[in-house]
């Protein structure tokens, strides 16, 4: 009944290998470099070496990540100048400062799954769903007092102490560790209180709008030490710092992790070579399939959930799932373009697959192109501020479920595609948490 | 690739992507990835702005599935000096011979709760020595905020169970199993357990610990509901287990904004049920050990831990189980009794993932008190009483057979 695993999972991506694309459209997307986008050839190319692969992987890594804290150093930069000296120009300037932080983490989100330091810090970093109701008030029309119902104001700004199972958690001081320790001590067990989700719910507030338009409205009174609004400002003023200098320095920890003497570079690099490349398509695969294409785009369709999206409290969704599939594509080609304008390049896995199949590297290079239009649908019509992501999930949205379900399609075929090319490698390799992608007979029923 | 080799993984990925579709009602392998997430996912207390994820609570043993089933894994069971249980490997369920829950706090006794809301209690275990020297596992709850107990509510401490293959349980036909308890020897013999479905027919019990419910997807809503405190079309209520002694419980915010609503959607649901489903039978470690599994036979093991169960596709189910109730005697029994299942009895525990668990040190048996298959067998009484003095007078290499058989499953 069962086939082993791993005659399934190359059985599956042969199997699905359909007739090759003559030519990828390879529309140059807008913001990503292109300057290391292959060349569609019918011509096998010279293959770098698989180890040089991993290498600049690696080094790919430690740059992204480097750029990443360096956009967050920014946007730090931005909130203090709000905490020093509270406004609307300034609140305006930071939440500008946290929407520009975050395309640059989006593009990292590849080197997740696959590389185990990285997942287990990810919770800390960009956990979702957030528990906002842990952090601070949510709504005030909902009532506030506690002698009209105490649990809606229970939260880490309003409280000297909280209470996680037996434990009596002292909060009377916001610190680094305290988040920490709120976030992921008891690993699934515990709330989420930092990360960027904390940051943006923070600064911008509860977005009640539902399906309707508008992003969270919290004024920038909520800070302002003289007249302060929502109670407690000094306390949400010291969250808020905390909470954006502790992603700081995650970020700078994971840049570090991948540097000369990290942890993420010596787990890689301690691999064999197949093991290795192996990451990379775990990687990619992913975060185009489970979670990009599934828990983030499908999920939320299925369930008409305004809110069942990324970047809830700043409208800023449609950003998050473009960089994502930037990044997915920065990863396969090697290549990206830093916060200044640079960009940089190198042996990828898109010239090991082309070596060793061009049809099936053309195939690739058709379905990033296409995963990357269909996503750019959804961001420009945000931009446009015809329609926000979650105005497009509503139920009976058709034209916006379309953009929707087009983007999932995309980023499936995708997936399959990047498979074909672990298959022409000959790798092994487990898309996380899904057993029914790469072995399609777990999926069934024996 | 050979052309041979590729034809045949088109015909594995052309059988396997129906299959993946007809066999979980129209949903696909994204939808069993969609599970898997949920699965994994940290419910949060509501009202959060993502509606579809909020309704954690107010009392609760657990945010995420995953956090019991670690891995899809059995949950660890681990005790601490002073007796308290850490981790989130086991529940504390509540009941009283009528089949009601406590009248306070009801039918679980839940460890954590919303921010504001004091949990139930902690969970902490003592020992009671038996005639023989052997000191059996007894629940202890500590810390009870909600006052004492009612006298007549008894205790069971009950393991997160693993799930791997288990979506199988409900695929073997009702007369197979008929079949097997009429063949066991009368001593022996186990028998089905019927339970009654909210519309008042009655359904075959194969999940939990006494067989309690009909099907994954009943088992899976009661665990949402009881154990996350999140409300499913099978358990509508949003409060979860708080009664209606426990007010503030019952007043606190939920994650229902309209009439009929509940908080895992039918459509979450389904999904979560069709991953549980399509999680492979874990495979026995090592090469095959004829000799451990015949030993296992002959000492009458496998008389009730049946290695293999017909399913109705024609396929088996290798899980080691018999979906049968036995009375496994007064050392195992607990103070929890329910009307027609005695709390001695219990449905044959599946073994396979056994290997797993005891890698992980998670403790056997229903409340973790076993650390190896030796101590678990010794456990055995009631009707299994025969084949633990047969293990226990096995010689030393037919014993070390079927304990290494056992724990590489």
């Amino acid at each position: 009944m069962r086939a082993p695993f791993a005659a399934a999972a190359i059985a599956f991506a042969v199997g699905l290998s359909g007739p090759a694309f003559a030519q990828a459209p390879a529309s140059a997307p807008a913001k990503p470099a292109a300057s290391a986008q292959p060349a569609a050839s019918a011509k096998p190319a010279a293959a770098p070496k698989a180890r040089d692969v991993v290498l600049h992987y690696a080094n790919q890594a430690q740059a992204m990540y480097t750029n990443s804290y360096q956009a967050a150093v920014a946007m730090q930069t931005a909130i203090n100048a709000f905490l020093a000296a509270p406004s609307a120009e300034t609140h305006q300037a930071a939440k500008a400062a946290w929407k520009k932080a975050r395309d640059p983490y989006q593009i990292t989100e590849g080197f997740r799954f696959g590389n185990s330091i990285v997942d287990e810090w990810e919770g800390n970093v960009n956990a979702w769903p957030l528990d906002e109701g842990l952090i601070d008030y949510l709504d005030k029309s909902r009532p506030q007092s506690s002698d009209e119902n105490p649990l809606y104001a229970a939260n880490v700004i309003a409280s000297k102490t909280i209470r996680i199972g037996k434990k009596t958690v002292d909060v009377s001081k916001i610190t680094p560790q305290l988040l920490h320790q709120l976030n992921s001590a008891a690993g699934v067990e515990a709330n989420v209180a930092s990360g960027w989700h904390a940051i943006e719910f923070l600064l911008w507030g509860k977005d009640l709008h539902g399906t309707e338009r508008g992003a969270g409205e919290r004024p920038w009174t909520d800070y302002d030490l003289k007249a302060c609004t929502g109670g407690n400002c000094d306390r949400r003023a010291q969250y808020l710092k905390v909470a954006t200098d502790t992603l700081v320095a995650d970020l700078k920890e994971m840049a570090d992790d991948w540097g000369p003497k990290g942890s993420a570079r010596a787990a890689l690099l301690k691999k064999k070579d197949k093991a290795a490349l192996a990451v990379i398509f775990t990687g990619i695969g992913s975060l185009s399939y489970g979670e990009l294409a599934g828990e983030r785009m499908k999920l939320g369709l299925l369930l008409h959930d305004p809110e069942e999206e990324q970047d809830c409290f700043s409208d800023n969704t449609h950003n998050s799932h473009y960089y994502d599939e930037v990044g997915i594509q920065d990863i396969y080609y090697g290549r990206f373009t830093k916060i200044d304008g640079s960009t940089m390049s190198g042996p990828s896995v898109a010239d090991l697959v082309r070596a060793a199949d061009p049809k099936v590297a053309d195939e690739i290079d058709a379905k990033m192109a296409a995963a990357l239009a269909a996503i750019k649908v959804i961001k420009d019509t945000a931009d446009s501020g015809e329609m926000f992501y979650d105005m497009m999930l509503a139920e009976g949205n058709a034209k916006g479920n379309q953009m929707i379900q087009n983007g999932v399609d995309a980023l499936v075929a995708q997936a399959h595609a990047i498979e074909r090319g672990v298959a022409v490698l000959k790798l092994q390799i487990k898309v996380e948490g899904s057993d029914s992608l790469d072995n399609p007979d777990a999926a069934k029923k024996k | 690739m050979s052309g041979a080799r590729a034809a045949l993984g088109a015909g594995l990925a052309a059988a396997g992507l129906i299959a993946a579709g007809s066999a979980v009602a129209g949903l696909d392998a994204l939808d069993v990835q969609i599970g898997k997430a949920l699965f994994d996912r940290a419910w949060v207390v509501a009202p959060a702005s993502t509606k579809a994820d909020d309704g954690l609570g107010p009392l609760f043993d657990a945010r995420a599935c995953a956090s019991c089933h670690p891995r899809d894994g059995r949950g660890s069971i681990h005790v601490e000096a002073d007796g308290t249980l850490e981790g989130r490997g086991a529940v504390l369920a509540l009941g009283r011979p009528d089949g009601s829950g406590d009248p306070v706090y009801g039918r679980r006794l839940q460890i954590d709760a919303v921010q504001g809301l004091t949990p139930e209690g902690v969970l902490a275990v003592e020992e009671r020595v038996l005639p023989d020297g052997r000191k059996a596992r007894v629940a202890a709850p500590r810390h009870l905020a909600y006052g004492p107990l009612d006298p007549a509510t008894g205790l069971s401490l009950r393991a997160a169970p693993d799930l791997r293959g288990r979506g199988l349980l409900e695929e073997v036909p009702e007369a197979a199993l008929a079949a097997i308890a009429a063949a066991q020897p009368e001593a022996v013999r186990g028998r089905l357990r019927h339970v009654t479905l909210p519309d008042g027919t009655k359904a075959l019990g194969r999940y939990g610990w006494k067989a309690s419910q009909p099907s994954l997807e009943a088992q899976s809503s009661e665990a949402f509901f009881l154990d996350m405190g999140l409300s499913t079309p099978l358990h509508p209520e949003p409060w979860g287990d708080c009664t209606a002694a426990q007010e503030a419980c019952r007043a606190a915010p939920h994650g229902i904004e309209a009439e009929g609503q509940v908080e895992i959607a039918q459509s979450l649901l389904v999904r979560v049920v069709a991953y549980v489903a399509s999680l492979p039978v874990p495979q026995p470690e090592g090469s095959a050990n004829r000799k451990g599994a015949a030993v296992f036979a002959a000492a009458g093991c496998a008389q009730c831990h049946q290695p293999a169960l017909p399913t109705a596709s024609g396929g088996t189910a290798r899980l080691f189980t018999d979906l049968l109730l036995h009375d496994l005697g007064p050392g195992l029994a607990d103070t929890l009794s329910e009307p027609g299942v005695a709390a001695g009895e219990w449905r044959t525990a599946p073994l396979a993932g056994i290997s797993d668990a005891l890698k992980r040190k998670t403790g056997l048996l229903h409340d973790g008190r076993a650390q190896s298959v030796a101590e678990a067998v010794g456990w055995h009484g009631g009707q299994a009483d025969g084949a633990r003095r047969a293990f226990q007078a096995l010689n030393a290499a037919d014993r070390a057979a079927l304990v290494a058989y056992v724990s590489s499953l």
